[in-house]
C-alpha cells in the first residue's frame, strides 16, 4: 500500500472535527444521541472482532453487554467501588464469561457457537429478571453513579457527569477500539482470525491453531463488550433487563452487517445509522423492528459486505480501468 | 406427583418433537439453521385462533386448515427468503433466518397486537383420572395428535417415493440429484412439511397456552437443543430428544425451580456440546 499524506491529513481533520462536535452542537438532545451512538459503536467493534473478523456469530451479544453493565453497577452500588475500579472489573468479568462460554462451543464448527451464545443470551435474560436480590428483577438497578471526575492538579479536572464530559470519555474509547481493530487487522493474530473466517481447513493446514484463535478473538471481543456495558450503566445511571434482551442482540448484529462486517469503519457507520434513524424517524417507532428484520434480510442477500463494502467495491471499479490503461 | 409430572412432560414433549422434527429436516437437508421456525409455530397458533374463535370453525377442522395454510406459507418463505442464499457463506442462513424471525414476530405484533388470545377447544373441561394422574382430554388429544403426525411422517419418509427422495437428499444431495431427484422440489416439500408440523404444534397447544406474537421464541431455542441432542438431520433423534426435553423440563420445573424452568434445556445443551457434540444418536463427526 502506498503511504498517502492526503489521507492522513483527512483522518487528522476528521479527528479534530469529532473533538469539536460538542462545541458545534449545543442541543443536549443531539449530544445525547451522539453519546448513545458512541456507546453502541464500542459494543459493535467488540462484535466485529468475533463476528466480522473471525466469522463466528455471537447472537447473544446483548446478554454479555448486560454482564458488564450489571457487574459495574453492582460494584459501584453495592461494593461502593469507584467507577475507575468497577470498569476494569466489568471488563475482566465479561471476559471470564466469554471464556467459559467460548471454550465448549468454539471447539466445534458451524452453528454451535452461534446457538450457544443465543441460548446463553436467553439464560442471562432469565437471570437478570429473576435473581431479584442481586439484579433487582424487572425493575433493574437505578441510581448508578456517574463516572467520578479526575483531578489532575489544582484547578484542572475532568468531570464526566455532563453529556459533554461523557462524550469525550466515550470518544477516547471509540478511538481506542478503532485503533485496536486496525492494529489487529494488521497483526499476525488478526490475519489468523481472517484465515479462520475464510476457510478453517486451510487455516489449520497452514498451522493456525483455530480453536485457540477463535477463543482469543472471543475474549478480546468480550473485553470491549464489558467496557461498553460499564459505560452504558454509568451513562444512563439505570439498567434493566430489557436493554440486554435477545432482540437487542439482533439489532447489534444488524448494525454490524449494514455497516460492513470485518471492516474498520463498518461498526461506526452501522451504530450511527441504527441509533440516529429511529430518533429522527420517530413516527416509524412501532415499525422499527419489522424494518430491522427486513433490512437484515435485504443486506444479507444483496449487500453482504455492508455499506463500507459497497463503497470499497465502487471505488475499486472506478480505479481499475485507470490502472489498466497505464499498464498498456 | 412424580407420575403426573412425567405425563405432563410427555404431552409437552409431543409438541417439542413436532417442532424439532421439522427443524432437523431443514437443517439436515438444506443446512439451514432455521431460527424462524418458532415464528412458524406462532403462525399456526394464530391461524387456529382466527379459524376457530373468530370464524367459528370446529377446532379439528381449524387445526387441519392451519397445517395446510402454514405449510403453503413455508413454501413461500423457502422461495423468497432462503433460496437466494443456497450455497452462500456459512452462517448466512442463520442470520437471514434471524432477520425473518424478527420480521415475522414484530409483523404479528403490529397486525394482531400484543394481547394474548385464547382459543376454545371442545375438550378443555373434560378431565381424565387414572392412578394418581389427572389430565384434561385436551392434553391427551395433543399427545395423540402428535404421535399420529409423527407416525404419518415416518410412513411418508420410508414408504413413499417423495419421502424416500427426501431421505436420499439428506444423505447425499449430489448423489440424489445425479439419480434424477429434483432438489428444488425436495427443498420446497421439506419446507412445507416442516412448517406444517410446527403449525400443528402451535395449533394443538393453543387451547392450553395462549396465542401471542413471541410465543415461539422459547420453543425455537428448545427445538434447537433437541436437534443437537438428537444429532443434526436425525428425525428419530429429534422425536426421542423432544420427549426427553419435555420430561426433563417438567421434572426440573417441579422439583428444582420453576423460575428457571426455561434454563434447564440450555444447561443440557451446553452439557451435550461438552460431552457429545455429535448428539446422543449422531455418528461421530470424524
Amino acid at each position: 500500500m502506498i503511504r498517502n499524506p492526503g489521507k492522513n491529513l483527512l483522518i487528522l481533520f476528521f479527528v479534530l472535527l469529532v473533538f469539536l462536535i460538542p462545541v458545534l452542537i449545543k442541543d443536549p438532545y443531539y449530544q445525547h444521541i451522539l453519546n448513545v451512538v458512541f456507546l453502541f459503536t464500542i459494543s459493535v467493534y467488540g462484535l466485529n472482532i468475533i463476528a466480522g473478523i473471525t466469522g463466528q456469530f455471537n447472537i447473544g451479544h446483548a446478554g454479555f453487554l448486560g454482564i458488564g453493565a450489571y457487574i459495574s453497577a453492582l460494584a459501584t452500588n453495592s461494593l461502593m467501588l469507584s467507577f475507575w475500579l468497577a470498569m476494569p472489573l466489568a471488563i475482566l468479568g465479561t471476559a471470564v464469561f466469554g471464556f467459559l462460554i467460548g471454550y465448549p462451543s468454539l471447539r466445534l464448527r458451524g452453528v454451535y457457537f452461534a446457538l450457544t451464545t443465543l441460548c446463553f443470551g436467553e439464560i442471562l435474560s432469565l437471570v437478570f429478571e429473576n435473581w431479584i436480590p442481586v439484579t433487582g428483577g424487572p425493575t433493574g438497578i437505578s441510581r448508578i453513579p456517574a463516572p467520578t471526575s479526575i483531578r489532575l492538579s489544582e484547578g484542572i479536572s475532568f468531570a464526566f457527569d455532563t453529556k459533554i464530559g461523557f462524550y469525550y470519555l466515550c470518544l477516547i474509547f471509540v478511538l481506542l477500539s478503532l485503533y485496536i481493530n486496525r492494529q489487529l487487522l494488521k497483526s499476525r493474530l488478526g490475519r489468523a482470525m481472517l484465515a479462520v473466517r475464510e476457510n478453517e481447513d486451510l487455516a489449520q493446514s497452514a498451522g493456525i491453531p483455530i480453536t485457540r484463535t477463535k477463543i482469543i478473538a472471543f475474549i478480546l471481543s468480550m473485553m470491549f463488550v464489558g467496557l461498553c456495558g460499564s459505560l452504558y450503566a454509568h451513562y444512563f445511571r439505570f439498567i434493566s433487563p430489557v436493554s440486554f434482551s435477545v432482540p437487542e442482540s439482533f439489532r447489534q448484529v444488524t448494525m454490524l452487517f449494514v455497516g460492513g462486517r470485518g471492516t474498520l469503519l463498518g461498526p461506526l457507520i452501522g451504530a450511527l445509522i441504527f441509533t440516529a434513524l429511529p430518533e429522527v424517524l420517530r413516527s416509524i417507532e412501532d415499525y422499527q423492528w419489522v424494518v430491522y428484520g427486513a433490512i437484515l434480510m435485504v443486506f444479507i442477500v444483496f449487500l453482504p459486505k455492508g455499506i463500507v463494502g459497497l463503497i470499497q467495491d465502487i471505488t475499486e471499479t472506478l480505479r481499475l480501468p485507470r490502472n489498466g490503461n497505464r499498464e498498456q | 406427583m412424580f407420575l403426573q409430572q412425567i405425563v405432563n412432560g410427555l404431552i409437552l414433549g409431543g409438541a417439542y418433537a413436532l417442532i424439532s422434527v421439522g427443524m432437523t429436516m431443514i437443517f439436515g437437508i438444506m443446512n439451514i439453521a432455521n431460527l424462524a421456525h418458532g415464528t412458524i409455530y406462532m403462525l399456526g397458533g394464530y391461524c387456529v385462533y382466527f379459524l376457530s374463535t373468530v370464524y367459528g370453525q370446529p377446532f379439528f377442522l381449524a387445526v387441519a386448515l392451519s397445517i395446510f395454510i402454514v405449510g403453503l406459507f413455508g413454501i413461500a418463505i423457502e422461495r423468497i427468503v432462503f433460496r437466494p442464499i443456497y450455497g452462500g457463506p456459512v452462517l448466512y442462513d442463520l442470520l437471514i433466518a434471524s432477520g425473518l424471525m424478527v420480521f415475522l414476530e414484530n409483523g404479528a405484533l403490529l397486525l394482531w397486537g400484543s394481547q394474548t388470545k385464547s382459543v376454545r377447544a371442545p375438550y378443555t373441561d373434560m378431565v381424565i383420572h387414572f392412578f394418581s394422574v389427572s389430565v384434561t382430554m385436551q392434553r391427551v388429544i395433543v399427545l395423540l395428535a402428535s404421535l399420529i403426525l409423527i407416525a404419518a411422517l415416518y410412513l411418508f419418509l420410508n414408504f413413499t417415493r417423495f419421502g424416500k427422495a427426501i431421505v436420499a437428499t439428506s444423505q447425499n444431495p449430489k448423489g440424489a440429484s445425479l439419480v434424477g431427484i429434483d432438489l428444488t422440489k425436495i427443498y420446497m416439500l421439506t419446507f412445507a412439511i416442516s412448517s406444517g408440523l410446527a403449525a400443528a404444534a402451535g395449533a394443538l397447544l393453543a387451547p392450553m397456552f395462549y396465542v401471542f406474537p413471541t410465543m415461539g421464541s422459547m420453543p425455537v431455542l428448545k427445538a434447537f437443543v433437541v436437534v443437537v441432542l438428537g444429532g443434526i438431520g436425525n428425525v428419530q433423534g429429534a422425536v426421542v430428544g423432544g420427549f426427553l426435553m419435555g420430561i426433563a423440563e417438567s421434572l426440573g420445573g417441579a422439583y428444582i425451580s420453576s423460575d428457571y424452568k426455561n434454563a434447564f434445556s440450555f444447561i443440557i445443551f451446553i452439557g451435550v456440546l461438552l460431552i457429545r457434540p455429535q448428539g446422543l444418536f449422531g455418528k461421530s463427526q470424524a
